[in-house]
């Protein structure tokens, strides 16, 4: 490798690092604050009985709390301490970065703020949706099964506390008692203590495996470009479907930029910039080394297969009916 | 379940001290750098990061030294407490030993601990044992009593004792022979940015191995442009006059390859007199053309998407360097890149006087 291409990979690394930067320092204080602040199971009082409800509801969870897919790790990790079902926390994980107002808004512009614009962000927010819920609602059916088992240690939301041998506390099986106390007045200096002491291991933990992916997301740049996307004839739909799922898997784009590089691909079909679009928010090589501090190896699996072969599957559907469903094509066989 | 472990208290309350100033270390360097990113504008010449990531660094900087004099603070306190603890502890063992330790004997044998204290604190979180691999074994094991957390430490609550342990026992999983005190290498990987920061890399500029690819020329079809603008020379003028729009007309990139993706659009533009900014790259093939180009950076450098018009001048170009900024003045049309059915937009200069030196943008990455 000469010279020159070493300091573009620091470039590309670095870039990709201190843009996510701030969104990690943002996750990381609010994970500090639900640890300490949220009381265990509080959560769950505001979450729909109903399974598929509760997925749902994950799904949308981005319009109230907007996160980009970087910041959602650490937070999501700690709403599954919490007691957050693991369904819903799936379903804002991957559904977040896209249905959220400011990505909405980008996507717009970035297609040109007219009709086949509006028609885009739509079925990017639909696609990404029905994404979330079926993967959040084949995961609950995988918990039924596993239960904790699929998470890390960190991310299990605590239950019957181990059992405790020298003391005179009424035992309490369904809640850690350490973890009753979150809520519980204490001196502020001791819980701005143990915010930070969260705040801090949270930050660093997920740092450290978003700046593995971004050096592996900058190797894959070296060799990768856009242009070679652009040339893939439009002849063969499932293998520049394919492609751009490739691309976006590799390039590890922020969910807000995004839409721009797809917008870029003129003489794609809309379907494959469709592709690109929702499944790069979903899974990429850094959010793939986060999963790990998350999820275990079953579960990271269900999620990448789920969200591949749904993406493929729905927007291979769409090319073959996108104009018999009477929708624009925005690009330049004109 | 109870069992012996095969540690020393010591080494592991070091253990996680350790962890702890390593990890107040890494994070107000990596603040720090955040800060000095910012200060000296760096975001943009070394990153391209746009101008609305700016604050929002620098504040994730500033959040970041905030939590660790926060935690320095913490922690300071706790080794106090550790050590006072420690003594009491000492003198306690010394009692219910039945035996005496001599100032400053080790307590090396195993007994019950008694734990008839509180654990104050609600924190739940392993303690740097990362090792990026997975753990199929359970570590249910342990600890007769709770933490909620992996590997207990000491936490500033009223006991000291200390758990971060090399694990002596079996896990039925194969980790036998590895610590799960703190892990090394993520430090490691984390002062990166710091140490690239001090070493001031990346240079200034765009990713150019990424430039001279999106750069690399094209074959252009002869087609009906050729033939128009060879006609056009013949009469004295860059376009034939049944091609020559009125006006002039300022334009951008990011408008320039919209209108070069539709037909009626570049029908509309053939023959327009434009005006457009931007960085020049000399051609290989022919010393009187070259590329003007612009990068459009949405979010950062990873995103950057190349822009570029090939630009027809009378006469061989002097002097001009590459990625100098210049004005052109000409007439545009388009032309087919062949094997593709994508347009390049092509800009003939009338006059020398069409290009002319201009300063940099403060912001390269507005008005794209």
């Amino acid at each position: 490798m000469d010279q020159q291409k070493v300091l573009d990979l620091i470039k590309d690394f670095s870039s990709i690092v201190w843009e996510a930067f701030p969104f990690i320092v943002l996750g990381a204080l609010i994970a500090g604050i639900l640890e300490e602040v949220v009381p265990q199971q509080a959560i769950t009082k505001f979450v729909p009985k109903s399974k598929l409800l509760a997925v749902c509801l994950g799904g949308v969870l981005g319009l109230v709390f907007p996160m980009c897919e970087c910041g959602i790790v650490p937070v999501m990790r700690r709403l599954l301490r919490k007691g957050l079902p693991l369904g819903t926390c799936i379903a804002y994980m991957m559904a977040g970065p896209i249905i959220n107002l400011v990505v909405i808004g980008s996507t717009l512009i970035a297609f040109g703020q007219n009709e086949f614009a509006v028609i885009m962000t739509a079925w990017r927010i639909a696609l990404g949706f029905i994404v979330a819920v079926v993967t959040g609602m084949l995961v609950e059916a995988m918990y039924a099964k596993h239960g904790d088992s699929l998470l890390t240690r960190l991310a299990r939301p605590q239950r019957n506390a181990p059992e405790k041998i020298h003391t005179d506390e009424p035992h309490t099986p369904d809640v850690h008692p350490a973890e009753e106390r979150a809520g519980e007045k204490r001196p502020l200096f001791q819980r701005l203590g143990n915010i930070s002491e969260t705040a801090l291991h949270d930050f660093k933990d997920i740092m450290v495996f978003l700046m593995l992916g971004a050096l592996l997301a900058a190797l894959a740049k070296l060799w990768i470009s856009n242009d070679q996307v652009k040339q893939l004839s439009t002849s063969y739909p499932a293998l520049t479907i394919l492609a751009v799922m490739g691309l976006a898997v590799l390039m590890c784009l922020c969910s807000e930029a995004d839409a721009f590089v797809a917008a870029s691909f003129q003489t794609l079909h809309p379907s494959a910039q469709l592709a690109f679009l929702v499944l790069g928010p979903m899974f990429d090589l850094k959010l793939l080394l986060m999963f790990t501090r998350v999820f275990r190896r079953k579960l990271i699996m269900l999620i990448i297969v789920s969200a591949i072969v749904q993406v493929f599957a729905y927007t291979m559907i769409l090319h073959f009916t996108w104009q018999s469903l009477g929708m624009p094509l925005r690009f330049a066989v004109e | 379940m109870a069992h012996s472990h095969a540690h020393s208290e010591a080494e592991t309350e070091n253990t996680y001290f350790l962890d702890q100033l390593c990890t107040i270390a890494v994070g107000g360097l990596l603040g720090f750098t955040a800060i000095g990113l910012y200060m000296k504008g760096w975001l943009t010449s070394k990153f391209n990061l746009v101008d609305r990531f700016h604050i929002p660094v620098l504040a994730g900087g500033i959040v970041i030294i905030v939590l660790v004099l926060l935690r320095a603070i913490a922690v300071w306190k706790q080794a106090g407490q550790a050590r006072a603890a420690k003594a009491v502890d000492h003198q306690a063992h010394g009692n219910e030993c039945g035996h005496d330790h001599g100032p400053g004997e080790k307590c090396d044998h195993d007994h019950e601990h008694s734990h008839g204290h509180e654990h104050s604190y609600s924190h739940g979180h392993e303690h740097a044992h990362s090792h990026g691999h997975e753990h199929s074994h359970s570590h249910g094991h342990e600890h007769s009593h709770s933490h909620g957390h992996e590997h207990g430490h000491s936490h500033g609550h009223e006991h000291s004792h200390s758990h971060g342990h090399d694990h002596a026992h079996a896990h039925g999983g194969g980790h036998d022979d590895h610590d799960h005190g703190w892990a090394p290498w993520q430090y490691a990987v984390l002062i990166i940015p710091a140490v690239l920061y001090f070493l001031e890399l990346p240079v200034d500029g765009h990713n150019l191995t990424k430039l001279n690819r999106d750069l690399q020329e094209v074959d252009l079809d002869p087609g009906v442009a050729n033939q128009r603008l060879a006609f056009a020379h013949v009469a004295g003028s860059a376009v034939l006059p049944t091609f020559k729009k009125k006006g002039i007309r300022h334009l951008k990139f990011s408008d320039l390859s919209v209108i070069a993706s539709r037909k009626a659009s570049r029908d509309d533009f053939e023959g327009a007199t434009v005006v457009m900014k931007g960085q020049f790259r000399r051609s290989e093939r022919k010393d009187n053309e070259f590329q003007l180009f612009r990068v459009m950076v949405n979010c950062c450098g990873t995103d950057a998407i190349t822009l570029r018009a090939l630009i027809v001048a009378p006469e061989p170009l002097q002097g001009y360097q590459m990625m100098e900024w210049v004005e052109i003045t000409g007439e545009m049309s388009f032309q087919q890149i062949r094997g593709t059915n994508q347009y390049l937009p092509v800009i003939t200069l009338p006059t020398m006087e069409g290009i002319q030196r201009i300063a940099p943008p403060s912001d390269p990455n507005r008005d794209v």
